[in-house]
């Protein structure tokens, strides 16, 4: 079923007539060029930009009540949330529980249930300005989750760490929108996070360049470099020797296509 | 300019020795870049000895050493609300006491260079891309004719244009101006393609130092030590170690495609 969907969305110079049809439970990624309105397609979508374009659950987003919108979908823009307001993780957390209007025991719960999933355990006194960045970007996530919302908006939120990190992090998300029947749509300035989710849309000049499963988006490496796209290693590696017919499929993991190489 | 650090110890850093080559994209893989920050700006006391060219980074020192040395943070920040990119740029000059013989003819020069153009300085700065501001950053960074310009994560989410954009431009400062550029990144993979000389730093200490290919393809070394591999080194190692076949350690896909092709 259709959860959220964008019909002829213009934005000032940015995004031109863009359409799209969001299923539910569904881990949607955006990527493209710098420049190419990700960002301003995601504070669109989370409703910091108006626009009268955009629907959740068939209901135009401008004539939805800001605090029934904000129960439905969260976001995470580590650009503009930059500045943490409370001195520990812990009252940064409960900040948003008190405003639920839950039970104290139902409250309770969900703070340890959050803590655990991104692993903040240990950070409850901390400040939250001073983590280090992988930690930041799971306490915003933290955050945006423990409304259990139907939507969760994330832009580029793995752009400073390293694979090791980013992989962790995409982990959880998929985890976590399988346990909670959450949709995500998640921009990201690497393809290579593109690669585990359910659909691929990739943006140029504010319009839809390139969309579709991501195994079958990411195999157009020419189209892609052209648009200023690192195509991830393994499927660049695959598809040019494809091109020179030594593999015939792409093969995600190195140690397989190594022992299919050399048999 | 050279930087010559020789046993240095300032919080989690145990006895650092390593040298940041004159003229060369030096490159700093480490997990925490805040501290080296804090040490290269020189603002905090440490233990040990840095080298800036001939002259040991002193109280005596420490003035001169900062107008041969600038930087460029990772974020972006306007706190005082400035509207456009002229006007951004004519705030740092005074904030900072920077002293810009024809201003406006330098920074449409350094755009022109950056592959930018003079039309940047009316645009409204908020509005801008976060790559575009990364390379307003560095424009304002080169105003005080540093020798060195230390940037943090400063690829991070650039696209292959943009990072070539920048690449081309640290070569001509290079070239030019005798610049010497130093990256501090946890992104191996970009350090890997992009820097020359890099230096690796672990638990807060120096894990090897070297010639980026020589660094990289020490596989062993960094599995050991939880060092992320940047994948087409990791791919030619397993080629390696798997089928004891010897591929050469290449920073081009195209170039490891064409080794593969001529021994399967």
């Amino acid at each position: 079923m259709e959860i959220l969907s964008i019909k002829n969305l213009t934005y000032k110079n940015i995004l031109k007539n863009l359409n799209m049809s969001i299923e539910e439970n569904k881990f949607i990624t955006v990527s493209g060029p710098n420049m190419c309105g990700k960002t301003t397609l995601i504070k669109i979508l989370s409703s910091i930009f108006a626009s009268e374009c955009v629907y959740l659950e068939g209901k135009n987003i401008s004539d939805i009540n800001k605090n029934n919108f904000h129960k439905k979908v969260s976001y995470v823009i580590p650009s503009i949330d930059e500045n943490f307001i409370f001195p520990t993780v812990e009252k940064e957390l409960f900040f948003i529980l008190d405003n639920l209007g839950l039970k104290q025991s139902v409250k309770m719960s969900r703070y340890k249930e959050i803590l655990k999933l991104f692993d903040l355990d240990n950070y409850t006194q901390s400040n939250p300005n001073n983590l280090d960045e992988k930690t930041k970007v799971k306490l915003l996530l933290a955050m945006a989750v423990i409304t259990k919302p139907k939507v969760l908006l994330l832009d580029d939120i793995c752009y400073i760490m390293n694979k090791v990190e980013t992989d962790e992090i995409l982990k959880k998300l998929k985890a976590l929108q399988k346990v909670y029947k959450m949709t995500i749509v998640m921009t990201t300035s690497n393809l290579r996070d593109a690669i585990s989710s359910d659909y691929l849309y990739i943006l140029n000049k504010g319009e839809i360049a390139l969309e579709g499963v991501p195994l079958k988006v990411l195999k157009k490496d020419n189209e892609l470099n052209k648009l200023g796209l690192k195509v991830p290693f393994m499927i660049e590696l695959c598809v040019k020797l494809e091109d020179y017919d030594i593999v015939n499929k792409v093969v995600l993991d190195m140690d397989l296509l190594v022992s299919a190489l050399w048999k | 300019m050279e930087i010559v650090f020789d046993d240095v110890s300032y919080k989690d850093f145990k006895n650092l020795s390593f040298t940041l080559k004159n003229r060369t994209i030096n490159g700093i893989n480490l997990d925490n870049s805040q501290d080296i920050f804090t040490l290269l700006k020189g603002k905090e006391k440490f233990l040990g000895s840095i080298y800036f060219g001939n002259v040991l980074l002193s109280d005596n020192t420490k003035d001169e050493y900062r107008n041969l040395i600038s930087f460029v943070p990772k974020n972006f920040s306007n706190q005082v609300f400035l509207d456009t990119v002229e006007e951004y740029i004519a705030f740092t000059i005074k904030y900072r006491k920077i002293k810009v013989k024809n201003q406006r003819k330098t920074v449409i020069s350094l755009l022109e260079h950056i592959g930018l153009n003079e039309s940047y300085l009316d645009k409204n700065i908020e509005e801008l891309s976060s790559s575009e501001q990364k390379l307003i950053q560095v424009i304002v960074s080169l105003l005080s004719r540093p020798k060195v310009v230390v940037l943090e994560e400063v690829f991070s989410n650039f696209d292959l244009k943009f990072e070539k954009k920048l690449m081309r431009f640290f070569n001509y400062l290079i070239d030019n101006e005798n610049i010497t550029i130093v990256l501090i990144s946890r992104d191996a993979e970009m350090l890997y393609k992009n820097s020359k000389h890099v230096v690796l730093i672990k638990n807060g200490e120096v894990l090897s130092e070297g010639e980026s290919v020589d660094v990289y393809k020490n596989v062993e070394l960094l599995l050991d030590n939880d060092f992320e591999v940047p994948e087409i080194v990791l791919f030619t190692y397993k080629v390696q170690k798997q089928k004891n076949i010897n591929l050469s350690y290449h920073k081009d896909i195209r170039d490891l495609i064409k080794d593969v092709y001529k021994n399967v």
